[in-house]
């Protein structure tokens, strides 16, 4: 009898140091890259070898994991191995991502971020084990935006409906949002239009859309991917986050249009950890190019109500810096605004 | 009329019932082998469904969450580890009524019960979709407060004998909940500077420890050489479990309600929806006395309660493209891959694809009837293999259901440490059920309420009567004071037994 609890501690303790240990060996080798990088970099020409491992720092099931399983799978005849994907959920991208940065670059460990939470998290994160730099960004395969939704019963039909009510009874005006992207939507546009709402913070964009459409909140910021859910019901879409109008809701303007100046789009990143060499990174965003380029690729994405629009190395380093400066003038401006 | 048909005619056709037949089987093994479960098995299997016909990729996830719904009480029944947290509440019954060698009358119990919940769940799914969700629109996060705060009364049923350690327990879990980051104003509470504490304690490396892992340990140091008896008692049929199940058909029908009910409610899910059957039937069953120690009518209530839910949450799925549960929001996924666009349109636009769905979950309830009746007495063979074989296969499926869940390491660690914290407290007799509970319900509680807080100052109304002052919160009030009351007494009683 004592004999048996005893080996089950150690049974147990054995499983507790495995584990403790493994996650160690993870995070180690960033110091050894230089090495390995002159090593990769005679088989660059012969990339891929071996498989290759893909990160999601979101669930599965999610809008990055959706489109990134939908590129890999496409990816996979053209590079002749197979593309493993593993979800990492987390801290808002934050667990994948701290995996991702300290993978050894050789090709092999690539992964997916989202513009806004990856920049969020790197401004406004606890424990944050890498920065802007610690990735190389290769490139990005769509782009998406948020619209601003209103319920209704008060009478909103115009932003500037909204803007006038809320300018006259400050922090009434309710919105249910989800996640880091929209606090900094919102922020942004409370400060354009000089007011002040209240936002309700729900786990998706599911609850969000029960929120405004059951009347519990005035307002919500949904992906545009809700819009045409909402059609022929008491909620109105009042406005767009994007830069542009978006043709699949041509119907909806701007902020900008309106007179306020907020510009915000979501994108998928497709990144390797930095010190991946140059060659691996050219293969990849080629081999991303071409197989997203072909009318049955597009024709899934637009089934998914994903925009496509093909952003390269050096586009979407400029985006990602764009949006970088963006977010951090906002918190210059508004230290509370994720308080 | 013409669409049904067809939409019959396609759901009845060999290959669709092949099709949902893999659903159902997968969904079974994913349910009962713990650690994993429907969220898991449909994740998995959705990208299978990007290139099948939508209907029969529907068919098959939907088949594969029914399946998974009722296979979590195998393992609960026969091993005393609930496959999933839908199951923890049939384990307090099931399983002592498997040790006292009754083990395939209780899944005989389990399988029928869950089919009727299923397939209750999938009419009122039929039937009354439009009607159903726009009841749904109206909770709101008041109403949603108030049924967590109906859900925790049930802590009163799961108690066992002594309240302080009952308490201990609801308050243990709920403390679980907290960990991690703040969904409301983004900020880490109790991460102690750890990265993997950030996203919080998930509730399946916690209740695998606590379930699986307590269970097997507990095994070992009880050194008992079978795991359970290994005789089974009389010569039981079918038949007789389902003149029994039958005539229990109040508890049954009742617990389906507040199934489908629970299930059409935005973010809960079965496991809530079976805890709260649990609870309503320990107050009004005829042998409350003989809960928590092999009552039958303690495995009929969360079984027919958990496969209730599955249909109640395609209500507000499918009419108005918001998920009831974690399972059917990944469903949501496999909706939008094929184009389709849940909503008022959907119905108009692609009503065969609505109806063969529809028809597809309600072949799949009863393809799992088959299944579960025709496996009672291979599964039950379980019981006779000797602990040692049992107790490191049950170890390394907890491992590997604990990993998948988020591919982390982290969470096998939360597991092996959930399972030392499960045998202390099953060494101590506090009851296990009322963290798994706490952990569920905390969440949503503390974000509903808190939401609630938000929206009362914004429009400047008082806390109590922003809650209270609405036509279905006053319903829920009286039902939470009915509750109260109902597990007072059940609590009191069991104290004067002690």
């Amino acid at each position: 009898m004592m004999r048996k609890k005893i080996s089950l501690a150690l049974v147990c303790l054995t499983i507790g140091l495995l584990s403790g240990c493994s996650q160690k060996t993870a995070e180690a080798p960033k110091e050894t890259s230089a090495k390995t990088q002159e090593t990769t970099r005679e088989s660059a020409a012969t990339y891929p070898e071996k498989n290759i491992n893909f990160i999601i720092p979101y669930s599965a099931g999610g809008g990055t994991d959706s489109l990134m399983r939908l590129m890999t799978a496409a990816m996979e005849p053209d590079l002749g191995k197979s593309l493993v994907v593993s979800n990492k959920p987390g801290g808002l991208g934050q667990v994948g991502l701290t995996e991702l940065a300290s993978a050894k670059p050789d090709g092999y460990t690539i992964g997916a971020l989202s513009n806004l939470d990856h920049i969020l998290v790197l401004l406004t994160g606890e424990n944050v084990s890498y920065d802007y730099d610690s990735f190389e960004y290769v490139g990005a395969i769509n782009t998406t935006v948020n619209v601003l939704m209103a319920n209704d019963q008060n009478g909103f039909k115009s932003l500037d409906d909204l803007v006038a009510y809320a300018k006259e009874n400050p922090g009434s005006v309710t919105v249910a949002i989800s996640g880091k992207t929209h606090i900094a939507e919102v922020a942004l546009f409370e400060q354009a239009a000089g007011i002040d709402v209240t936002t309700v913070m729900q786990e998706g964009g599911g609850e969000s859309l029960n929120a405004v459409l059951g009347g519990h909140v005035d307002c919500a910021v949904l992906d545009k991917k809700f819009v045409a859910q909402v059609e022929g019901q008491a909620v109105t879409p009042l406005a767009s986050f994007g830069g542009e109008r978006l043709s699949v809701i041509g119907e909806i303007p701007t902020m900008k249009e309106q007179g306020y100046d907020v510009a915000t789009e979501t994108y998928r990143v497709i990144t390797a950890p930095k010190g991946t060499p140059e060659e691996v990174l050219n293969r990849l965003e080629a081999s991303i190019k071409s197989v997203t380029e072909t009318d049955e690729f597009q024709e899934k994405m637009e089934n998914m109500s994903e925009i496509y629009r093909f952003l390269g190395r050096s586009e979407v380093k400029e985006r990602l810096d764009n949006d970088y400066q963006a977010m951090v003038t906002l918190l210059k401006e508004n230290p509370n605004a994720f308080e | 009329m013409d669409m049904f048909l067809s939409a019959l005619t396609f759901a009845v056709s060999p290959i669709s019932l092949c099709i949902n037949l893999a659903g159902v089987i997968l969904g079974i093994l994913f349910g009962a082998l713990p650690g994993l479960n429907g969220v898991v098995g449909v994740a998995l299997l959705l990208p299978l469904t990007y290139n099948m016909n939508a209907a029969h990729g529907l068919m098959m996830l939907a088949g594969l969450y029914m399946g998974s719904t009722y296979g979590g009480s195998i393992s609960a029944i026969l091993l005393n580890c609930p496959g999933t947290g839908e199951a923890a509440c049939t384990a307090l019954n099931g399983n002592p009524l498997a040790r006292t060698g009754r083990a395939r009358e209780a899944l005989s119990y389990s399988v029928l019960a869950s089919g009727f919940g299923g397939l209750f769940g999938v009419i009122v799914m039929g039937l009354f979709t439009p009607i159903l969700s726009k009841m749904a629109l109206k909770f709101g996060p008041p109403e949603l407060f108030l049924v967590c705060m109906a859900g925790l009364t049930v802590v009163g049923s799961l108690m066992g004998k002594s309240i302080g350690k009952g308490f201990f327990s609801v308050a243990f879990g709920l403390l679980l909940s907290i960990v991690g980051m703040d969904t409301i104003t983004c900020n880490y509470r109790f991460t102690f500077g750890n990265l993997h504490l950030q996203s919080g304690l998930s509730l399946i490396p916690v209740s695998v420890g606590f379930f699986a892992i307590a269970e097997m340990l507990n095994l070992v140091c009880s050194a008992e050489e079978v795991s359970s008896v290994s005789e089974h008692k009389g010569n039981f049929k079918t038949l007789d479990a389902l003149r029994d199940t039958l005539r229990r058909w109040k508890i049954a029908l009742k617990s389906a309600v507040i199934g489908t009910i629970i299930g059409i409610l935005p973010g809960t899910g079965g496991a809530i929806a079976s805890f709260i059957a649990y609870g309503e039937a320990k107050r009004t069953s005829k042998e409350a006395d003989l809960f928590g120690k092999g009552s039958a009518d303690g495995i009929i209530a969360p079984e027919s309660a958990n496969n209730a839910a599955v249909g109640g949450s395609f209500v507000p799925l499918l009419s108005l493209g918001i998920p009831g549960s974690a399972t059917s929001a990944i469903i949501f996924g496999a909706l939008t891959v094929h184009g389709l666009i849940p909503g008022p349109k959907l119905f108009a636009e692609h009503g065969d694809i609505v109806y063969a769905l529809t028809l597809g979950l309600f072949l799949s309830t009863i393809l799992m009837m088959v299944v579960g009746l025709g496996g009672v007495s291979i599964f039950s063979k379980i019981l006779n293999i000797r602990t040692r074989y049992i107790v490191p296969a049950v170890l390394a499926f907890s491992v590997i259901g604990a990993y998948s869940a988020r591919n982390s390491m982290f969470d096998v660690l939360i597991a092996v440490i959930f399972g030392i914290i499960g045998l202390l407290f099953k060494r101590n007799q506090i009851p296990i059920a009322p963290s798994v509970l706490g952990m569920i319900l905390g969440n949503m509680a503390e974000q509903n309420l808190r939401r609630s807080l938000t929206v009362a100052h914004a429009k400047s109304l008082p806390i109590v009567s922003y809650i209270l002052l609405r036509p279905i919160s006053l319903v829920i009030l009286v039902l939470l004071a009915l509750l109260i009351y109902g597990n007072m007494k059940t609590a009191l009683r069991a104290k004067n037994e002690e």
